[in-house]
């Protein structure tokens, strides 16, 4: 169904346009037309309906070349796809059938206001030809209209939106007809689309509305013309009657109607006409011009006038709504498309290569007599988690000499001066490390450090394991790290063989460990 | 506009998860590599995160701070006890050992030096040690504006409060809270927001970010729930019409159900695209949806009850033994107190159904259509897995796996509005074959209703569950 509106908007739009973007130099790219969002529904429905995306790559490129926010990369894809090309072309055609069909739907409309008017004063009072009943012919070519216009005004309070019954059956119908007439894919699509544009919330209470409006006016020009005509070539006389009602009533609801087309200059009866012209008194000759003026005078200040307005208005607005109507960009068919078109990073790649892998460190060691037998084990803690009540700080004195706990660089070197002082040389010096850390390059360059100051073999034990896995880390995996890391440092002897469950509690691994000097290392 | 970039480095100590940070922050689920190891990453890899097709930041993911203390010493003993400066620094990065040893932090220190603003990601987890103060004093001689994001607040297990408090001590007082693998808007507006005070040059960039990201959660939510809706309705009016055989031999049954299963993993796979995760490859290690509850078969009575919803009655006994059907035939429909509403409905004439129902009944043939159970499931897994979407880190390595929802609203009470309007309506649906109504206005309509009820009926803040 063609609106005139949303078509012509388009030819308007650069206009605007070029005011917008003096202001913001970001829109520089045109603004997207009607006829361009048209075909982005169109392609959009064709894909809804194949459960399929257009996968073309020259239109994805064009889509992500254009720049912009969403809705115009969406409208460049759609164009660019060859459908969309299609549909582009199809549309003009739509739209001048459309137009067609608007101008027969007004010759239909202006043809029942004739037929309308015609059984209006075609019918007067039976028995006394020539004479027309005033009340009843003017409620007959108004009265509906005028019911109709209150139930437009009244759908405006319906929360779906109303916009006039005949308009939406006029869509509807365009909608059904265009559908059995046109052939070409293409076509239906461009169809569908317009129809579903115009059907969205305020633009299609605009649009049906205009098109109601105009049917109305079409209906009651008709009506006027033939008025015109009948009462120009046959002479009727113009009688009321009433059975309920007082003659002052009705006099004064005569006057008040005629009031406005007086105002215009349009002879309408007075007083004493009204009066005489009561059904039943002799016929005064002199009032059929003034009654005339009355019917007339209604038909166009009531009939045509306010339909004509309304119609303009509301086609006003549909034109500014279809001009600057946005997509739905939430519809499932547009947000499957943003991945592809819309990228939010772009990876720039590695920089700066991983470095070759650094040098073992130097393996010093400090000449030291052999530890006596019965020498206790230097206990080291290193980045242990809650530190202050781990085992460590109550290690039995005999058996175990605790040094201390690293977890920075000034602890560090207060354990190796104090590994230093110790005299004299302990059996083994342990590291006791946690599986909860991520074990580092620092922590070898420090056991290392460990071990080349303490003279003595450099164990490691590996404590914290239900910590660790608490944490979500897979104890059995860090263990074969830490254990890595510890034999590349140097150390003799990595503890306990096997991941316990959970954290130690004593240094009764270690105990045993000295026991058994010959445990092998695998 | 051909500005100046604003380069941010993610810096900190090794297996922090910075890339998993770069990843959420840019919404790149394949950036780097992450793995719970140390020195995963080793090189220095680029990222821009783009507005409209503009680049607005670039990041950069360096390789783990794993010897800071090392370079400490060795500046010392160039120096003496000479507190270090920018000079120190230089000899340091100019010396041999910054290519042999410490080569991995030369790179982490090159590139703090070359960007605007560093990001110091701690593992929150980790219990504060003296040897980030080290780092942190290390990282201090680029002489660039630190900001100490805490990684993986989100866990039961954080010590955010403790880390705040030492960081408070070295004089860091803006330390932002960032889970890359829960992830929160507003936390990467905060983060944003922090960079903004800390670098006024690039208030317009940041400024474009933040509303960018702003609208885009937005859009987001709305457009997943009217993936969902979208669903809901093609399940709510698919209606099969089929022989009484079809119906007897349950393979009317079969084909209802597949053709179910298929739509939602459709509605799965474009909510995972939506939010930017690979659908592509979830099989192999992101998202099975196989697996876990995701895996559950729409049909079992299992599903049924993880969701909460009850099997004893009704039409969801029909569902819990695979019949997730109400036949609609004439007869049993009339009588069906279940069915009353669509019956009144078509008669009222909004379907053009029952003389052809009636044709189609003397003809011998049934209509099936999927039970609310179905319903009321499909609504909840696929709001859950939106949700969990939206709440989930790109920089997330775990498989997405949920559990039961919380929420009420869909388990009890009567199916929303537009979604009975749908059951009257056949030719509405995806899954009907031949339906022509897809493009109606008054599904439209409908499905508008539907995604606000979705996004309306917002179920109290789930314990995170996307770790």
């Amino acid at each position: 169904m063609a609106i005139p509106g949303p078509l012509g908007a388009d030819r308007g739009a650069p206009y605007s346009d070029a005011a917008m973007n003096l202001t913001t130099p970001q829109t520089a790219l045109p603004r997207p037309t009607f006829a361009d969002r048209l075909t982005a529904e169109a392609v959009r429905i064709h894909e809804d309906q194949t459960g399929r995306v257009l996968d073309e790559d020259g239109a994805w490129d064009a889509g992500r070349r254009s720049g912009g926010d969403l809705e115009r990369r969406i409208i460049a894809r759609a164009g660019a796809t060859r459908l969309g090309g299609e549909i582009r072309q199809a549309a003009e055609g739509v739209l001048t059938g459309a137009r067609w069909m608007l101008v027969a739907a007004l010759a239909l409309a202006l043809l029942l206001g004739t037929g309308a008017a015609g059984a209006a004063l075609g019918a007067p009072l039976p028995d006394r030809g020539g004479q027309v009943n005033i009340a009843w012919a003017l409620g007959g070519l108004l009265g509906v209209q005028t019911l109709m216009l209150a139930a437009w005004a009244g759908t405006f309070l319906l929360p779906s939106g109303g916009g006039g019954l005949l308009g939406r059956a006029a869509l509807q119908a365009a909608g059904t007809l265009g559908r059995r007439l046109l052939r070409r894919q293409a076509h239906i699509l461009a169809l569908r689309a317009l129809l579903r544009l115009l059907g969205r919330r305020r633009l299609g209470l605009c649009t049906a509305g205009a098109l109601t409006h105009a049917l109305w006016a079409a209906f009651g020009v008709g009506a006027l013309l033939a008025c015109l005509w009948t009462l120009s070539v046959r002479q009727y006389d113009f009688l009321w009657g009433t059975t309920l009602l007082s003659e002052a009533d009705f006099v004064s609801l005569v006057t008040a109607l005629g009031s406005l087309p007086a105002a215009l200059g349009i002879p309408v009866p007075d007083d004493a006409l009204i009066r005489a012209s009561r059904l039943g008194d002799p016929l005064p000759a002199e009032g059929r011009i003034q009654w005339s003026g009355f019917l007339l005078g209604c038909l166009l200040i009531y009939g045509v006038i306010p339909r004509l307005l309304l119609a303009l208005l509301c086609a006003g607005i549909s034109r500014r709504l279809a001009a600057r109507l946005p997509l739905d960009l939430t519809a499932p068919g547009y947000a499957r498309l943003v991945p592809r078109l819309q990228e939010d990073h772009q990876r720039i790649g590695i920089i700066d290569p991983r470095p070759v892998d650094p040098p073992a460190l130097p393996q010093r060691r400090r000449p030291r007599p052999p530890p006596g037998r019965g020498a206790p084990l230097a206990l080291v803690g290193y980045e242990l988690e809650h530190a202050p009540d781990h085992w460590l700080q109550r290690a039995d004195g005999s058996r175990c000499l605790p040094l201390g706990q690293v977890d920075d660089r000034a602890s560090r070197r207060d354990v190796l001066a104090a590994l230093d002082a110790l005299d004299p040389a302990p059996a083994a010096v342990v590291a006791v490390c946690s599986l909860a850390r991520t074990p580092d390059r620092g922590a070898e360059s420090f056991l290392s450090d460990l071990k080349a100051r303490a003279g003595v073999p450099l164990w490691v034990l590996l404590d914290q394991a239900g910590t660790a896995r608490e944490r979500g880390i897979d104890p059995q995996a860090r263990h074969a790290v830490w254990r890595d890391l510890a034999l590349r440092a140097g150390a003799e002897r990595c503890l306990p063989q096997r991941t316990p469950e959970k954290d130690l509690q004593d240094a009764g691994t270690l105990l045993e460990a000295l026991e058994q000097p010959e445990e092998p290392q695998p | 506009m051909s500005e100046e970039l604003l380069q941010v480095a993610v810096v900190g100590h090794t297996n922090t998860g910075k890339t998993s940070l770069l990843r959420t922050l840019s919404r790149d689920t394949d950036f780097g590599e992450v793995c719970d190891a140390p020195a995963t990453t080793r090189h220095v890899e680029s990222t821009r995160i783009l507005v409209d097709g503009e680049a607005v930041m670039a990041l950069y993911d360096t390789p783990g701070l794993e010897d800071a203390p090392g370079i400490l010493d060795w500046m010392e003993a160039r120096r003496g006890p000479r507190a270090p400066g920018a000079e120190t620094l230089e000899a340091f990065l100019e010396s041999g050992e910054a290519i042999r040893r410490f080569e991995q932090e030369g790179k982490v220190l090159r590139q703090l030096r070359a960007s605007h603003v560093g990001l110091y990601v701690i593992d929150a987890r980790e219990p504060v040690l003296g040897k980030y103060r080290d780092e942190l004093s290390v990282l201090g001689l680029c002489a660039r504006p630190l900001v100490p994001v805490l990684n993986f607040v989100a866990g039961p297990d954080t010590r955010e409060a403790e880390w705040r408090e030492a960081l408070a001590r070295l004089g860091l007082h803006a330390v932002i809270g960032f889970d890359s693998v829960v992830y929160d808007l507003q936390e990467e507006l905060r983060l944003y927001e922090k960079l903004r005070s800390l670098l006024d040059r690039f208030r317009d960039p940041l400024t474009r970010l933040m509303e960018a990201r702003a609208r885009e959660a937005q859009w987001l939510e709305r457009a997943a729930a009217e993936l969902v809706a979208d669903l809901l309705m093609d399940a709510a009016a698919c209606t099969l019409v089929v022989p009484v055989q079809a119906v007897q031999d349950g393979s009317a049954l079969t084909d209802l159900q597949a053709r179910i299963r298929r739509r939602e993993q459709e509605c799965a796979q474009a909510l995972l695209a939506l939010y930017r995760f690979r659908a592509g490859d979830y099989a192999a290690r992101q998202l099975p949806l196989e697996d876990g509850c995701w895996g559950l078969d729409l049909f079992t009575p299992e599903a049924l009850g993880h969701y909460g919803l009850r099997t004893g009655e009704g039409a969801a006994v029909g569902a819990a033994v695979g019949l997730a059907v109400d036949i609609l035939a004439l007869g049993t429909t009339l009588g069906a107190g279940t069915a009353t509403g669509a019956t009144a409905g078509a008669l009222a004439g909004h379907t053009p159904g029952l003389g052809r129902r009636l044709a189609q009944r003397l003809r011998g043939r049934r209509e099936l259509r999927p039970g609310e159970a179905t319903l009321r499931l499909l609504a909840l897994r696929g709001r859950q897995l939106a949700r969990a979407l939206s709440r989930r880190g790109h920089g997330t390595e775990k498989a997405l796996e949920l559990d039961t929802p919380t929420d009420d609203a869909w388990r009890r009470g009567r199916l929303p509005p537009p979604l009975r309007r749908a059951r009257l309506h056949p030719d509405w649906s995806r899954l009907t074959p031949g339906a022509g109504g897809l493009e109606s206005r008054a599904r439209a309509l409908a499905l508008g209703e539907l995604t606000a009820a979705l996004m309306d009926a917002a179920d109290t803040p789930q314990s995170p569950q996307t770790r």
